[in-house]
């Protein structure tokens, strides 16, 4: 044994120690550096810590549901079955794509864009890949799930729509846009719209929304790093239940509405009823319609390029968002505005030769052999135009205006559904200001017998007409007669609100009212094929020319022969006296006059009306099957 | 026959520092329960099979490198071991540069030797070996003094910084500079070293550092420098280690870990799952047991006879030193996270056998010559 120990070594016992004490005044810094973080800012990391693992999910709430007046369903919910991917869940994504393409007809192509459309969202959430699966293809799937790990149905309660509602009544109801995040968000700070949500864009849907979404219920979801789902039965006060949207009750008439669009259905134009004693809107149609469905299950551009090119324009809602004139209908503001201003009385005549000069201008009536000596009430039968050549003559054109406006023309009518544009009563300073020249005496003259630059909506007519009805009280028309919630509590119910009373001079209204009944009743009237056997019906028909048309510069030839088209108009009310309902019956591009082509869709509704009011009345009497 | 074992074994385990075994294994145990949560393996068992495998193998070498070779066998070993731990980062670096990226490992089947680990070893034996017969001088050592073994360093310090592993490369340079240290070098030579380090690193940070490297070391100055990319470790360690407070989540509730928003859970940031799950306490209980472990290593040098020894045995407690300081730092956000573990908390099986063979040499060292002839 040679080994050679060394008995000291040079290791410095003072350095050896300079080191250990910086060792232990680095872990007392780390033991202070531990504190500062788990116990003086614990909270903050945990807070941290949570915020990282959870994620809130917006359950959304079934929409309300439209009734109409009696309660009868118009617009439902149904539970709808969509193809969805779960990319947290997907195994073989291959695989799985083709043999969902093979299952469902769709092609590999259609599935990956749709997978990768989503590809920054969080793994958990669920990707639609095909819409409203049949029974069949529901079944096809739990058939085959074993061997498709993350394709999934899941299940969605959206509106049922069987294609023929009115989709200009009940509106439809699609995702909301960024532009109206915002808006609505500004309002809705409590329970604020996110991205993504379906939201009413037109009609009731609309105008109801605030009552229809309810509240979107809330879920917490914790998630690992990954965005995938660790599990949902997290206990937090976050966590809420969805509530019901509240269940709204129109004034509609189910009954009434179904014959409005079964007389109708091959027109184009607008339909509506009202209840002349409240406003309350008893049916309500615009056509062409269109399927609401085509907006719920995402418009597609082929869709959307068709409703747009359609010449009859079957997106535009006709009752309030249309503007026409309104022909010989308006012929009872020049009387009434006459009888007022003292120019005429019940036995003021005119002579009709057919037509009526003014300088060296000539006015014909609709007659061209003349109507011979007139006065007031046989003139409204009748619809003679000279006669109300004379008195808007006579009148000038203040009066007019100043009654067409009393009646609520060229206002809005407050019904605030969807467009509900004003019209035009022309004035002096209206032409003044618009076409910049001034009120000519044959401008009087057009705008006397509702032509020139009068228009209205067919729901300003009906309104008029139910005013003029009633005794001269004129009311807002309204189509949401009470609101429920989810327990059936009333949240909301309308009471009929007057605009103004006109106080018409009875003698003078029942004069009017004498004619419009004429136009019905007597042997020569013009719309005789508005009676209804066994109750007094009284009205006025209208056609409004288009002719002006012709002179427009610029105008597509090929669409020239039907936009030439007159068009037909018919505003009745029953019973005569204390009427009940009011209906106007707009028929665009008729071609014809309103007595033969409006009158009749009325006189479907006046019947159906009192069918359903007095059945034993009409035990003798067959239903109509088919439109006249 | 059996009798005669028990004398044999008790013959070779005299002198076994029991109260330093004692606390090791409480580390290893603590660590091993907190890679149970850490590496979900109720869900997942293998990496905790594995590194109780890699345990139980590094435990066998602590007690025959502790107990059955004689310490003038090791010291005779240490340039071998040194050349051979050189060959293999050559062959890493050249199978590395061959696979176009970043390679550490010589895979052998199932299992990859990083010889990486191993070079912090033959760092810390080459070093005393080579001191072994020095003698202080008159007014204490210069730096210069010391050429030999920064010559020693330079060889596998280019190696593991080619491959490229700087963190490693940095380790072993640090336990060496350390170790030197603890011998009496002149304050006037110290300071001069210290402004040619200075000037050294302005060298290398315009030359020689890969962009992600100076990432990691603009991190390293703030760890908020980039909230997505390297800071996200450091701030999700310490959601992690904060959500703590005090008593901890609950061993295998802690969220982070489990959800997987900490990354490296199961390696570098496996304190952090402690942290999370065991609180203030329990990250106080391993802090102490630990800081034990090293003063009783460096007690252990104290009372070493001779250089070597106790050369070797500072050599092993700076090298649990600073795995400690750093990895910690690490997870307590004051050093970004570099692939430096936790001594027997990571999982890792170069480097748990490492820790445990430097274990070993302490036991030899705490046992003496005497009984070790």
């Amino acid at each position: 044994m040679t080994d050679q120990i060394h008995k000291d070594s040079i290791v410095d016992p003072k350095r050896r120690n300079l080191i250990l004490m910086g060792f232990s005044g680095l872990t007392l810094g780390i033991i202070a550096r531990l504190g500062y973080l788990q116990l003086l800012n614990g909270k903050h990391f945990q807070v941290a810590s949570l915020r990282n693992r959870m994620r809130e999910a917006l359950i959304p709430a079934p929409r309300g549901l439209i009734y109409d007046r009696s309660g009868q369903l118009l617009i439902s919910n149904k539970m709808f079955y969509d193809l969805v991917v779960t990319p947290q869940y997907l195994q073989k994504r291959e695989k799985t794509v083709s043999i969902i393409s093979k299952l469902f007809n769709l092609s590999e192509d259609t599935i990956l864009n749709k997978l990768s459309e989503s590809r920054y969202a969080p793994k958990f959430l669920p990707i639609t890949i095909k819409r409203n699966l049949t029974v069949h293809e529901v079944i096809l799937l739990e058939s085959n799930k074993f061997f498709l790990p993350g394709v999934s149905i899941s299940s969605e309660t959206r509106r049922d729509y069987k294609g023929n509602e009115s989709a200009h009544l009940f509106g439809y109801i699609s995702e909301i846009t960024a532009k109206e995040l915002e808006v609505l968000n500004v309002r809705n700070t409590k329970h604020p719209y996110q991205p993504s949500f379906t939201i009413g864009k037109s009609g009731i849907e609309k105008k109801c929304e605030a009552h229809l979404r309810g509240e979107e219920g809330k879920e917490v979801r914790l998630v690992d790093a990954f965005g995938r789902l660790q599990s949902t039965s997290f206990e937090s006060d976050i966590q809420k239940q969805f509530i019901k949207g509240h269940n709204v009750y129109l004034t509609i008439d189910k009954d009434l509405q179904a014959e409005a669009e079964k007389l109708f259905a091959n027109k184009n134009g607008a339909v509506c009823a009202i209840n002349p004693q409240t406003g309350a809107i008893l049916a309500y149609l615009s056509n062409p319609n269109y399927n609401l469905s085509l907006y719920q299950d995402g418009l597609t551009v082929s869709h959307w390029q068709s409703l747009r090119s359609n010449p009859f324009h079957p997106l535009l809602d006709k009752v309030t968002g249309g503007a026409y004139p309104p022909g010989s209908v308006f012929k009872v503001i020049p009387a009434l505005a006459a009888l007022e201003q003292g120019i005429i009385t019940s036995s003021t005549r005119f002579t009709c030769p057919g037509y009526f000069n003014l300088g060296s201008q000539r006015w014909k009536c609709w007659n061209h052999y003349g109507h011979g000596s007139m006065n007031l009430v046989d003139a409204i039968m009748q619809s003679c135009d000279v006669f109300f050549y004379n008195i808007s003559h006579q009148l000038g054109i203040d009066p007019i205006t100043k009654w067409a406006r009393m009646f609520g023309l060229g206002e809005r009518t407050g019904l605030e559904l969807n467009m509900d544009i004003r019209g035009v009563v022309p004035s002096q300073e209206w032409k003044l200001q618009t076409k910049s020249a001034h009120w000519q005496q044959g401008d009087t003259i057009n705008a006397g017998f509702g032509q020139g630059y009068n228009t209205t909506t067919p729901l300003q007519i009906l309104n008029l007409f139910a005013c003029l009805s009633n005794g001269g009280k004129l009311y807002r028309p309204y189509l949401v007669d009470r609101i429920v919630d989810h327990k059936n509590k009333l949240v909301e119910k309308s009471e009929p609100f007057l605009v103004r009373n006109l106080n018409i001079n009875p003698s003078h209204l029942a004069l009017v009212k004498q004619g419009l009944y004429n136009v019905i009743q007597a042997p020569r009237g013009t719309a005789k094929l508005a009676r209804v056997k066994g109750f007094s019906v009284s009205g006025k028909t209208g056609t409004a020319q288009n002719s002006a048309l012709k002179l427009t510069k610029g105008f597509d030839k090929s669409e020239l022969d039907f936009q030439l088209l007159d068009h037909a108009w018919f505003v009745g009310y029953t019973p005569s006296e204390n009427p009940e309902i009011a209906v106007v019956v707009f028929s665009e591009f008729e071609g014809g006059g309103g007595g033969r082509n409006a009158a009749p869709i009325a006189q479907g509704i006046f019947e159906t009306y009192y069918r359903k009011k007095f059945p034993e009345k009409f035990i003798n009497t067959p239903i109509r099957v088919s439109p006249v | 026959m059996i009798v005669s074992f028990f004398s044999f074994l008790k013959k070779k385990l005299a002198g076994t520092p029991w109260g330093f075994v004692i606390i090791l294994l409480l580390l290893i145990t603590f660590g091993l329960i907190n890679l149970y949560s850490a590496s979900d393996a109720r869900i997942n068992s293998s990496r905790f099979v594995s590194q109780i495998i890699f345990i139980s193998f590094g435990l066998f070498c602590a007690f025959f490198v502790g107990c059955f070779i004689k310490l003038k066998t090791i010291e005779m070993m240490v340039f071998p071991f040194y050349i051979l731990v050189c060959i293999l980062l050559l062959f890493v670096d050249i199978s590395g540069s061959a696979a176009k990226g970043a390679e550490r490992w010589i895979s052998l089947g199932h299992f990859k030797l990083q010889p990486s680990e191993l070079a912090k070893i033959a760092i810390i034996l080459v070093t005393a070996k080579s001191l072994h017969n020095t003698h202080i001088p008159k007014n204490g050592f210069s730096l210069l003094d010391f050429w030999r073994q920064f010559l020693y360093l330079s060889i596998p310090f280019v190696l593991i910084a080619k491959q490229p592993d700087l963190t490693t490369a940095s380790i072993i340079l640090f336990i060496m500079m350390l170790q030197l240290l603890t011998l009496r070098i002149r304050v006037k030579s110290l300071l001069k070293a210290s402004c040619g380090g200075f000037f050294l690193s302005l060298v290398a940070w315009f030359f020689l550092l890969h962009d992600y490297q100076k990432e990691r070391i603009l991190t390293f100055l703030n760890p908020m420098h980039d909230l997505q990319g390297s800071s996200y470790q450091s701030i999700q360690s310490m959601i992690a280690v904060g959500s703590g407070q005090w008593t901890g989540m609950g061993f295998e509730k802690g969220t982070q870990a489990k959800f997987k928003f900490l990354p490296e859970r199961h390696t570098d940031l496996a304190f952090s799952v402690w942290g999370e799950e065991q609180g203030f306490l329990g990250c106080l209980l391993i802090i102490i047991l630990y800081s034990i472990f090293i003063f009783q290593i460096f007690e252990i040098s104290r009372r070493a006879e001779d250089t070597f020894s106790s050369m070797v045995a500072v050599g092993v407690g700076i090298f649990f030193m600073l795995h400690f300081l750093i990895n910690i730092g690490m997870v307590i956000g004051i050093f970004p996270v570099a692939g430096i573990p936790l001594s027997f908390f990571g999982y890792g099986g170069a480097h748990i056998i490492t820790a445990l063979l430097a274990v070993g040499l302490v036991i030899n060292v705490a046992r003496g010559r005497q009984l070790n002839v």
